[in-house]
């Protein structure tokens, strides 16, 4: 019975029966996979801001005398002119000026944000609210699966090896699962014979493997060696090395800049990329998180050139690609002793597409008076992250969402698209 | 010399006794490889590869020549490996800590802050308040050098968020600013001063001493079982949580010393580990508002609390103090895993009722406080308070009474009448532990992980059976194992999980590496990150686990890297596993090395597929011309002549054959 439903349910299983083994595969898709109908599939780009991003700092309510008295050495004035200067959404809310390159997406109305956004479970540690939303099962533990590989699991055909891919080491919370995920630092290294330039024979060495694997009597080594040396290939087709990004696009050297850059050159590659992961870490501003070498500013600096260069970089793609934000818990309201933020509750998050319904701010953000904080001091969680989640999975991806998609759960979508 | 010739005798005669001794507590093991249709060196060679991290070169011959049956015996009751303890203490102090002194030496980031300020502040205190001369005593010779290690960016924000904290709360300017790169080194150093080590050498120890274990230690199968049961009672080191401190001491002392043990002991050494009462929450699971406890007086916790939080000068923030507050209300994350993870099994029988009643009985269940870094005064006066209030303190673990939901529960149909204290846990500890639900589960994966990925039923029932019969003694449960036609007929039907397979190519070539760090990281790169599976499932023991995504080339690619000597740390020489013997050509490479590298087995269809592509003049051309090019891109990791053997045997090791256990 296990055995059926992991079947079922594995990528592996499906790789077998439509192509393990087929290395024609290969050639007919290795630089443009199209789905059964023709079209390219569409793209679910994921950043996790680790550490928690202060939302009240990346979208600063503006006229909230409650703010300006709680956080005094932090509060950015939108009269003022130059560096500083907050940059106006609408009437309520402004960006933080290190943001600044996303505003042109959002006056272009592809970019929304969903302030007051976190968890139900309260919890302040860093740890279990990544796992809980990794995992979208909100004070459970035992999920063995991540959100994400459960999108993976609904979405339509078989797809490619490159269906799912996170750009890290090691395979985050949010794809355990029994989908077929990858996860790799730097695309070079999946490359047969690594080890062994081309031009050092490496060519040689490969042949055996494909000779072993293409032809072991072992039914899973023999389609899951089949599925692994033809993503090798797709890659090898794909000219990595030689990717040069649009004219232009400057990726910061960052983590964040060259997992973007190499979920750039997946989707250009029309490799079959549907899921992507990557990571943002250092947002736990307890400290100076203002000014110019502040902590918040730094990485928000980092994050929206990120953003900004990958969305220029492909250009060509943008209609098939969806762009979510995500962090584990906002801050307190008030600043502590060391122009810091503590752990707090709701955060904001952003999502930007071409189809989004953006230049909008969703959500619900109250007058930030003492009473209307959580706990008397953090910005309340007024949208439940799995509405968002969902929402962008269903309606940028096409799955069903909903319970499935995040078990336990009976809200609503947020109808973002 | 007559007395020297009496006590030689009187020591032969009790050495013989003692010989014979174990042959007396191990009965007779009733193995039916025969009958499997295994021959006795293929039953030997399914042993090394099943039960232990792979065959060493000419291993399977010796364990023939020592018997199969005595090898099991040997194997089944473990006698400690003294050299190699001594060994992997020297390289990896804190093998040789308790608890508490891991806790207080490595703590994390934060603890480090809020304890490293705390001592400084009492230092201060005591030199009447004279700041200057503390940080001079302390920092005096800190200007200049980076002391530490290669640091990414977010470290160091985090590192400098972390002294400008300490410049707060030592109300001094002593500290630079973050803009001062120096200052990353002045932090670190003063943890260093303080006699704190950074969080990743413990980590790195901990990773290392798994791999050299499983490379080198004669105790295989209780490696191969420490490594099993860690994962079914998982914890993880993931983002270096709080726990992950603590992960060391709990494989040392509530793992490895149960795996041929008492299932019980092990279930309640896992339960009262500071690991698991972190990882799961339980460290904060308290009696809800309003609800009786054991007694009302305030613990060492409250006496931290009060103390950390007393003057508006505190060293911690409100968010950091909450890390260790203790504020009313139950988390059911430990009672839930115990049941469905641990015992009794998703299907096992309870009710979320059941789950509820049982976190409530296991309010109270805590960390000693201190395993944190507390400065001398607190220390003593955190441990008064816990002897006054008759708390029960017993390694790190502390039941705290005032915490404690004294009420009447109702779990699994029983009745735990009110103030049952901290014996109601082990009670329910007791029921679960030899359920016959918990007997299926555990079965099952005992008969997963050592026959394969779909074990016959009657299998199951007899392992479920032999765990009843014998009240949760796992070494029965094994013997009932390998005295199962189903356990010998299975020969290479189960995938070697990462760990496995790095360690048995290193077994394989007969080497043994000076360090293991390259070895850790292939292994996160082959989906394996060591002690680092965030769920509490632990690691899937399914093929399909080890052999989605990146995981099987990587594999490939390491066996070329190990044989073509490219791994750091573990030199290599492919010819000295054929004792310096060079094969004349491709057929004889392989017909010497196959036989070595996996041995009990069939390799026709592995020569059959390799062969065409050693032989085709091709591939010696390409070999060649790389070999003699003046590229070669790392000064000569294998010689010249050697490169066709090197990548021979890389390719046997990467081989799908080699990946079959």
């Amino acid at each position: 019975m296990q055995r059926r439903a992991f079947i079922k349910n594995s990528g592996i299983a499906l790789f077998a029966a439509t192509l393990g083994g087929v290395p024609t595969f290969v050639r007919a898709a290795a630089r443009d996979y199209r789905q059964p109908n023709g079209t390219r599939p569409k793209v679910l780009v994921t950043i996790f801001q680790r550490g928690a991003m202060d939302g009240l700092a990346a979208v600063q309510p503006l006229n909230d005398p409650h703010l300006k008295e709680l956080r005094p050495g932090l509060v950015m004035d939108a009269a003022r002119t130059g560096n500083d200067k907050v940059r106006a959404l609408d009437d309520r809310f402004g960006l933080h000026p290190s943001l600044a390159p996303l505003l042109p997406f959002y006056e272009d109305g592809r970019l929304a944000i969903v302030h007051g956004v976190g968890s139900p479970n309260q919890s302040r540690s860093h740890f279990d609210a990544q796992d809980y939303m990794e995992a979208g099962t909100p004070g459970r533990k035992s999920t063995p699966d991540g959100w994400l590989n459960r999108v993976a699991g609904q979405l339509d055909g078989s797809g490619t090896p490159f269906r799912a891919v996170s750009l890290t080491p090691a395979l985050p919370r949010s794809l355990y699962g029994t989908s077929y995920a990858i996860s790799v630092e730097r695309l070079e290294d999946l490359r047969l014979a690594a080890g062994l330039p081309a031009g050092m024979g490496g060519n040689a060495a490969s042949e055996g493997f494909e000779a072993l694997y293409r032809q072991t009597s072992a039914d899973l080594l023999r389609s899951s060696g089949s599925v692994t040396l033809d993503a090798t290939q797709m890659l090898a087709e794909a000219e990595l090395d030689n990717y040069q990004p649009a004219r232009g696009v400057r990726y910061p050297n960052s983590a964040l800049g060259r997992s973007l850059r190499q979920i750039a050159q997946l989707i250009k590659a029309g490799v079959g990329l549907e899921i992507a992961f990557a990571e943002s870490g250092g947002w736990d501003t307890h400290s100076r998180q203002g000014g110019a070498f502040g902590g918040f500013t730094q990485r928000a600096n980092d994050l929206s050139a990120c953003i900004s260069n990958f969305w220029r970089d492909i250009a060509a793609h943008q209609d098939e690609v969806c762009l979510l934000t995500m962090t584990e818990f906002g801050r307190t309201v008030k600043q502590n002793g060391s122009f810091g933020t503590d752990h707090g509750r709701g955060s904001c998050l952003f999502v930007l597409g071409n189809s989004v319904r953006g230049g909008k701010i969703y959500g619900d953000v109250p007058a930030l008076k003492v009473a209307n904080l959580e706990d008397g001091r953090d910005l309340p969680v007024t949208t439940d992250f799995r509405s968002v989640f969902s929402g962008v999975a269903a309606q940028h991806l096409g799955v069903d969402g909903g319970e499935d998609l995040f078990p336990g759960w009976s809200g609503t979508d947020l109808k973002l698209m | 010399m007559p007395k020297i010739i009496l006590l030689l005798g009187l020591l032969l005669s009790w050495g013989g006794f003692s010989y014979f001794s174990p042959a007396e507590r191990a009965p007779k093991l009733d193995l039916p490889y025969a009958e499997a249709g295994l021959t006795e060196r293929e039953a030997a060679a399914h042993l090394l590869d099943r039960l232990a991290y792979g065959a060493r070169p000419g291993e399977v011959d010796q364990l023939l020549e020592e018997g199969i049956e005595n090898w099991l015996s040997e194997q089944l009751n473990p006698q400690e490996d003294r050299q190699l303890e001594a060994e992997l203490r020297r390289k990896y102090p804190a093998l040789g800590m308790t608890t508490q002194e891991i806790g207080k030496k490595y703590p994390s980031a934060g603890v480090k802050l809020i304890f490293g300020a705390m001592m400084l502040r009492e230092e201060i205190a005591e030199a009447d308040g004279d700041v200057q001369a503390v940080l001079r005593r302390r920092m005096g010779d800190m200007g200049g050098g980076m002391a530490a290690g290669p640091r990414n960016r977010d470290q160091l924000a985090e590192e400098a968020g972390q002294a400008s904290q300490l410049n707060r709360i030592l109300n001094v300017e002593e500290l630079p600013g973050p803009e001062d790169q120096s200052q990353y080194a002045r932090f670190t150093r003063l943890g260093q001063q303080l006699g704190f080590e950074p969080m990743e050498d413990l980590m790195y120890q901990l990773m290392a001493q798994k791999i050299d274990r499983a490379v080198q230690s004669e105790n295989q199968l209780e490696e191969v079982l420490t490594d099993f049961w860690f994962n079914h009672f998982n914890v993880s080191i993931t983002r270096v949580n709080d726990g992950a401190p603590h992960v060391l001491a709990y494989e040392r002392d509530a793992i490895r010393p149960h795996v041929l043990g008492d299932f019980r002991e092990m279930l309640g050494a896992t339960a009262r580990h500071p690991a698991m009462l972190i990882y799961l929450d339980n460290n904060r699971s308290n009696a809800a508002e309003g609800v009786e406890t054991l007694m009302p007086t305030r613990s060492g916790e409250d006496l931290l609390q009060k103390r950390m939080g007393s003057d508006e000068n505190s060293p911690i923030s409100a968010a950091q103090l909450k890390q260790f507050m203790q504020q009313p209300g139950v988390n059911e994350n430990y009672a839930r895993e115990l049941f469905e993870l641990h015992t009794l099994g998703v299907d096992g029988g309870y009710t979320q009722r059941d789950i509820e009643e049982a976190a409530r009985a296991f309010t109270g269940w805590k960390v000693d406080p201190r395993i944190y870094p507390l400065p001398k005064k607190l220390d003593r006066l955190v441990g008064l308070a816990g002897l006054r209030r008759k708390a029960v303190l017993r390694d790190a673990f502390y039941f705290d009474p005032g915490r404690h939901d004294a009420e009447e529960k109702v779990i699994l149909g029983q009745r735990f009448p009110a103030g049952g204290g901290v014996e109601e846990g082990e009670q329910i500890l007791d029921r679960v532990a030899l359920h016959p639900s918990t007997a299926h589960h555990l079965a099952t994966k005992l008969a997963v992980r050592f026959v394969n990925d779909a074990p016959p039923t009657e299998l199951v029932d007899e392992l479920a059976e032999s765990f009843l019969r014998s009240e949760g003694d796992l070494k029965k449960v094994m013997i009932t194992l390998v005295e199962s036609e189903a356990f010998w007929a299975s020969r290479t039907e189960k995938i070697r999980t990462p760990l496995e397979y790095v360690v048995s190519s290193v077994r394989a070539l007969g080497q043994a590496p000076e360090h293991p760090r390259a070895l850790a990281q292939w292994l996160t790169r082959m989906g394996q990150p060591l002690y680092a599976y965030q769920a509490p499932t632990g690691y899937p023991d399914e093929a399909t686990q080890w052999t989605n995504g990146a995981a099987l080339l990587n594999r490939m690619n390491f066996g070329l890297e190990l044989a073509r000597n490219q791994i750091p740390g573990l030199p290599v020489d492919v010819l000295s596993v054929n004792q310096g013997r060079e094969p004349e050509s491709p057929t004889a490479a392989l017909d010497t090395y196959l036989p070595l590298l996996l041995p009990g087995r069939d390799h026709s269809e592995t020569k059959e597929l390799l062969l065409p592509v050693l032989n085709d003049p091709r591939f010696a051309d390409k070999v060649a011309v790389a070999a003699g090019s003046q590229v070669m891109p790392d000064e000569a990791v294998v010689a010249p002549e050697r490169e066709s053997l090197a990548r021979t045997v890389g390719l046997i090791l990467g081989s799908p054959e080699f990946q079959r256990q």
